[in-house]
């Protein structure tokens, strides 16, 4: 177990742009080799070795895309929460930079969640939309990662708007567990968990193996999609920075964030 | 491929036409936003050079 100084020095050691910089170039070619190997083999399982369902027929397959984004909009959010909490308590810029990568990401598989089950559900509930608890919550979701959008970016200052941003980002995470627990919580049309479970797994393998590779692929692209894009905002924000008149170079990125050099610090 | 397979392949797009704007539409945003995200980063670049 760290102590929490230890924890502190862990923290300062990884938040360091540059050491994240360097981890970054590494794990960024083996998460888009991976993901790109996910996606080719959990296509042709999706949409052709897996059987179809004895009673949804061929519209079983939206399956695959329809859980691997549900889950990955919940682990995207996971991560801003978590990133808020860093940027709140170090104002670290770091953190604020994974929380702006993460947001469009997110944002947009809880907006397929929504689509694609909405897709599904007109065959095999006979509605595009009921307002069930589970779909709702989803939907909750969905606006806390569109108003965490517009408050980072509705600010003219945006140290501000960053700051405003995270603590959406922190409530919004008690949403996180209702989205979970809410079809065991209340009545809903939307079946309920088949996966993760406490009576173990109610799906047959057929269909579990390209649905775990398809999230394989969904979460290997979600690591490469986030690390490249905090890559070129954190080179945006060197320049942005380097580049201010009456600016010493201690304020430059690496320095400010490095603590180090003293900083990080409010 | 079988043709079973290209058969029951080629039937999604007729009795289970979700199938195929589910696809398109996770397709057509992971792509979007990588092209947007090289984009970004590419002329992140150029402009440092600048």
């Amino acid at each position: 177990m760290l102590t929490p100084s230890e924890q502190t020095d862990m923290f300062d050691y990884f938040a360091n742009p540059r050491r994240f910089t360097q981890l970054a170039r590494i794990l960024m070619p083996v998460a888009l080799a991976g993901s790109l190997v996910c996606f080719i083999w959990g296509l042709y399982l999706a949409l052709i070795a897996s059987p179809a369902d004895y009673q949804q027929g061929q519209s079983v397959r939206i399956m695959y895309v329809h859980v691997p984004a549900a889950w990955l909009a919940l682990s995207s959010y996971l991560g801003l929460g978590l990133a808020a909490l860093f940027y709140i308590v170090w104002r670290h810029v770091l953190a604020d930079v994974a929380a702006r990568a993460i947001m469009p990401v997110g944002t947009g598989f809880a907006f397929i969640t929504l689509v694609t089950g909405s897709l599904w559900g007109k065959p095999i509930w006979g509605t595009y939309w009921v307002w069930d608890a589970r779909l709702t919550s989803m939907l909750v979701l969905f606006l806390f990662f569109i108003g965490y959008g517009a408050l980072r970016y509705g600010f003219d200052r945006p140290e501000r708007g960053a700051r405003m941003a995270a603590i959406l980002a922190l409530v919004g995470c008690v949403n996180l567990p209702v989205v979970k627990f809410s079809v065991d919580w209340w009545n809903t049309l939307h079946q309920p968990a088949s996966i993760i479970r406490s009576g173990g797994m109610a799906i047959d393998s057929s269909m579990l193996w390209p649905l775990f590779v398809m999230f394989a692929g969904f979460q290997l692209f979600f690591i490469w999609i986030v690390l490249h894009r905090m890559m070129w905002m954190l080179a945006a924000r060197r320049k942005e920075v380097t580049s201010r008149p009456h600016r010493a170079p201690r304020h430059s990125l690496s320095e400010m964030s490095d603590p180090a050099a003293g900083g990080g610090k409010r | 491929m079988m043709p079973d397979d290209l058969i029951r392949f080629i039937e999604m797009g007729g009795y289970a036409s979700a199938v195929w704007p589910s696809y398109l539409l996770t397709g057509g945003f992971v792509l979007a936003i990588a092209l947007h995200s090289l984009r970004q980063s590419r002329k992140t670049r150029s402009d440092d050079k600048s």
